[in-house]
């Protein structure tokens, strides 16, 4: 399914040098080269009505103009409709004994269209007895007449084998008799000038108001291209157009490589051969985030189609190579079409003798071979080919079922396969977007994927084994964008809640480095050896994060007291915070002349997006997600202490993060560790008193503060 | 709003058949003749819910009586009331203000608060009506894009389908009791 809504993100490159998802590529096994729709002869099959499912033959399908005799679609909404049956009784009701007759219309069954909405009258089934009845006195008649032909009906011709012109030319008079009616020959219709003037619209259309119900839609009167009516009164039923269904030629070897079963009703093959069936697919599993110049990890999955084992080998796409191969095909190419139109035109004035015999293939119209196009993609990243290879084991349709595990026995490159389960395998590669790529710009990379085609066609019979082919693919990746956006933080942030894991308490703190209020710092170095509070806000300018910012401008003594240095963070640009810290400072009643702590702006949010305090709910006005409201507590070696993560909506209590750093009221009593023995404890705090509770575990001891 | 929780608001008339797994919540009068599947819900948020007789409610059905949020403060308790002969199929949402009768509302068509149904109106399936409006009759909605016309009389009762489950959803369900008496 997600093939048909998804987007492509992988495509392979057709032999004509069209990118497609594999889903939409042959692969014709006598060239062993990919095809595409557009580089193969569509056939039509057979013509057949999608409602009825009866096959039309061709000739009868183009004398009613490729529509179904029998079916209608709704004249409103191009749906099929349904005949309906209402029994209507006798118009004479004296005669009461009568059955009641059965009255047939058309109803469609989604926009409730009947055909009684335009007043055509319901039909008896006497009309279609007698109508039944005039085709088989016809079809007698006509084989009658058959019968008489075959016995009177010959021509002079054919009795004394004389022609006409023959004749006239033994009587002498001139061999060519035209029709005198062809002789003066009608007179051209005059060409249709264009007016200047026009007629002006009558005053009706802008004075009236128009009753949308009443006027037919665009689809509805190109659905009746004769009439083209205005209004829905004359919606009358159309006849339903045929489908078709078509077999797909490989240009090159006349092969089918798609031809469907001729009965309508079956919506199986009789030859497919999609390049799914054949070619193993790949899919993105998860890409790391990409920086132009820096490498990031690419895993991608490789599923085995076929019955048979395949070894994948990695080679460089070069484009340019491939262009100039390209190229040459084409000059070859034309080279060619240059020497067959020359022997064409040669053996055109022969053709009308006998002497060449046709063969089978030219009974038909010559394909046209289409010359391959170089590939319009451009590469703005590199793949890191890896040097080894990897199998592929067949697809197994039982071992979807069976528990028991997988039970190969691969020697697998461990720094190339990930992990592989029957016929898949998970393959890392190392992908590295070019130094110069834009910052939120798409990231193609590209690498030729090698894999052994086993042919199954039994075309030699001493040949048993059946033939292997190295095929080369080129397969471009489209890895999303460069980070820097959304969506790269966003798959970030899944990336990491998969592979990694949320920094812990006790942890190092990570040692980034960013934009501050008070310029560019490296965060270890202005932390320095002194503890840290690292908190961040939603946005600037709002009232909660400006109570909390004000409240935090007031504790800050308390804090320098402890020997902390408070930082805080969100999403605005370092202006935003410039401007609003004179706003905190007002509203905090502030008296000192700097504003005492540093805000950083991460407005790609990648700091954010490293330290996991991004609120998915919460997006400012161009849908970006904001910081949550987040508490890191860092000691002088770097580690961290405590983390604090409130959503968005729901403010801080930052005396309470006072309190954290010196978790207890000047003055008062503090606890003693549980972990302190009852021995070490008095040698420790002499004047400990132990609070008493009814549990009896002397866990509450408390001594005054130090 | 809720001061008397449960089933106790719920009136029921002789003839009606609601499941008792139904969610009916709030101040709702059934009709008769009118059947109520086990996953309906019925929600009487913004004042009572009279629904009329021989109406069809299938299953995952929502009506929802709510106030639109214009009229929030408004002191007088606004009463929904659905006519008769209403067919709401399969996951129809329903939050127009008043529904007159013989009204078909399809599988998955969502009607707005704001949206006022007058009667013999079709609903087509997985259509989504938001816009206020009046709805004449006998119109028909239908299509991705919402496509209106007129019809020419109204939709047909579902008289054989309602037989068919008055006979059957007893067999399987506990229907809950009537507990009005025939007017």
């Amino acid at each position: 399914m997600s093939y048909i809504t998804g987007p492509d993100v992988v495509k392979y490159a057709c032999t004509c040098g069209l990118l497609k998802p594999i889903t939409h590529l042959y692969f014709c096994r006598y060239c062993t080269q990919i095809r595409c729709s557009f580089c193969v002869c569509h056939e039509i099959d057979s013509n057949f009505c999608g409602k009825c499912s009866e096959n039309i033959p061709s000739s009868e399908a183009k004398l009613k103009k490729n529509r179904c005799g029998n079916c209608y679609v709704c004249p409103s909404c191009q749906q099929d409709l349904s005949t309906r049956i209402a029994s209507k009784g006798s118009a004479n009701p004296e005669e009461a004994k009568s059955t009641p007759k059965k009255m047939y219309y058309l109803l469609c069954q989604f926009c409730r269209w009947s055909s009684r909405d335009v007043g055509i009258p319901d039909q008896s089934t006497e009309l279609l007895d007698s109508y039944k009845a005039i085709i088989l006195a016809s079809k007698k008649h006509q084989q009658d007449k058959d019968k008489k032909k075959r016995v009177k009906c010959l021509s002079y011709t054919d009795r004394t084998g004389v022609t006409t012109a023959a004749i006239r030319k033994r009587l002498g008079l001139p061999a060519d008799m035209t029709n005198p009616m062809l002789k003066n020959k009608p007179k051209d219709p005059d060409p249709a000038k264009a007016k200047s003037e026009v007629e002006e619209l009558p005053d009706s259309i802008f004075t009236e108001p128009l009753n949308l119900t009443e006027v037919m839609t665009i689809e509805q009167r190109l659905l009746q291209t004769e009439q083209q009516p205005t209004t829905v009164d004359k919606l009358f039923p159309v006849h339903k157009q045929l489908s078709i269904k078509r077999s797909l030629r490989c240009r090159s070897c006349e092969h089918n490589v798609s031809k469907p079963e001729y009965n309508p009703s079956s919506v199986k093959f009789k030859i497919q051969l999609f390049a799914y069936y054949i070619i193993p697919e790949i899919r993105i599993v998860t890409v790391e985030p990409l920086r132009a110049g820096k490498p990031s990890e690419l895993i991608i999955k490789f599923t085995n189609p076929t019955q048979h084992q395949t070894t994948i080998t990695f080679f460089e796409l070069n484009l340019n190579e491939v262009d100039s191969q390209v190229a040459e095909e084409v000059a070859e190419n034309f080279e060619q079409n240059l020497y067959l139109q020359e022997k064409q035109q040669l053996s055109l004035p022969s053709l009308g003798s006998l002497s060449q015999p046709n063969s089978l293939l030219s009974s038909r119209t010559p394909s046209i071979t289409v010359k391959p196009r170089p590939i319009e993609q451009e590469l703005n990243c590199k793949v890191e080919i890896p040097t080894s290879s990897f199998i592929l084991l067949p697809r197994d349709d039982a071992a979807e079922y069976d528990d028991s595990g997988d039970s190969h026995n691969i020697q697998d490159d461990p720094n190339l396969v990930k992990w592989r389960k029957s016929n898949k395998a998970f393959i890392r590669l190392a992908v590295t977007p070019n130094e110069d790529l834009p910052l939120n710009s798409e990231v193609v990379c590209g690498f030729v994927m090698q894999h052994i085609y086993t042919n199954t066609i039994t075309s030699k019979v001493e040949n048993k084994e059946p033939q292997q082919y190295n095929h080369k693919v080129k397969v471009f990746l489209n890895l999303g964008n460069s980070v820097g956006s959304f969506v790269a933080v966003v798959s970030r942030l899944f990336y990491q809640n998969n592979f990694e894991k949320m920094i812990n308490l006790g942890d190092v703190f990570p040692n980034f480095s960013a934009k501050t209020t008070i310029g560019d710092i490296k965060f270890h170095d202005w932390l320095n050896d002194s503890w840290g509070i690292l908190f961040s806000h939603p946005a600037d300018f709002t009232p909660v994060c400006t109570t909390e910012l004000a409240r935090l401008l007031k504790l800050h003594p308390e804090f320098a007291k402890r020997n902390t240095k408070v930082i805080a963070l969100s999403c605005d640009p370092v202006s935003q915070h410039l401007k609003w810290s004179n706003d905190i400072r007002v509203y905090a009643g502030y008296s000192g002349d700097a504003f005492p702590y540093p805000i950083i702006a991460d407005e790609d949010r990648e700091l954010a997006a490293e330290l996991h305090m991004i609120d998915l709910d919460e997006k400012d006005s161009v849908g970006l997600p904001l910081t949550a409201r987040a508490v890191f507590i860092i000691d002088p070696n770097k580690k961290l202490r405590l983390s604090i993560l409130y959503p968005a909506t729901t403010g801080r209590n930052f005396d309470c993060v006072t309190s954290i750093r010196s978790p207890h009221h000047p003055g008062e009593d503090v606890m003693v560790q549980p972990t302190v023995s009852d021995d070490e404890v008095k040698t420790l705090f002499p004047s400990l008193t132990v609070v008493a509770v009814p549990s009896g575990k002397n866990y509450l001891r408390k001594t005054p503060q130090p | 709003m809720f001061s008397l929780p449960g089933t106790r608001r719920i009136k029921i008339f002789p003839g009606a058949l609601v499941c008792e797994e139904s969610k009916l919540r709030g101040d709702i009068t059934i009709g008769t003749g009118t059947i109520v599947h086990p996953s309906a819900i019925i929600i009487a948020e913004a004042g009572p819910i009279i629904i009329g007789d021989w109406c069809l409610i299938e299953e995952q059905v929502k009506i929802v009586h709510r106030l639109p949020f214009d009229q929030q403060n408004n002191e007088n308790t606004p009463v929904l009331i659905i006519g008769s002969n209403n067919v709401f199929e399969v996951d129809a949402v329903v939050e127009a203000p008043k529904i007159g009768n013989n009204n078909v509302f399809e599988s998955k068509c969502f009607v707005g608060n704001k949206v006022t149904v007058s009667n013999g109106c079709t609903i087509g399936a997985g259509c989504r009506i938001t816009d206020e409006q009046i709805l004449p009759e006998n119109v028909i909605i239908f299509g991705s894009n919402c496509q209106m016309r007129e019809g020419l009389d109204r939709p047909g009762p579902q008289t054989l389908q309602m037989e068919t489950l008055a006979k059957m959803l007893p067999n399987y369900h506990h229907i809950k009791k009537p507990n009005m008496k025939k007017e």
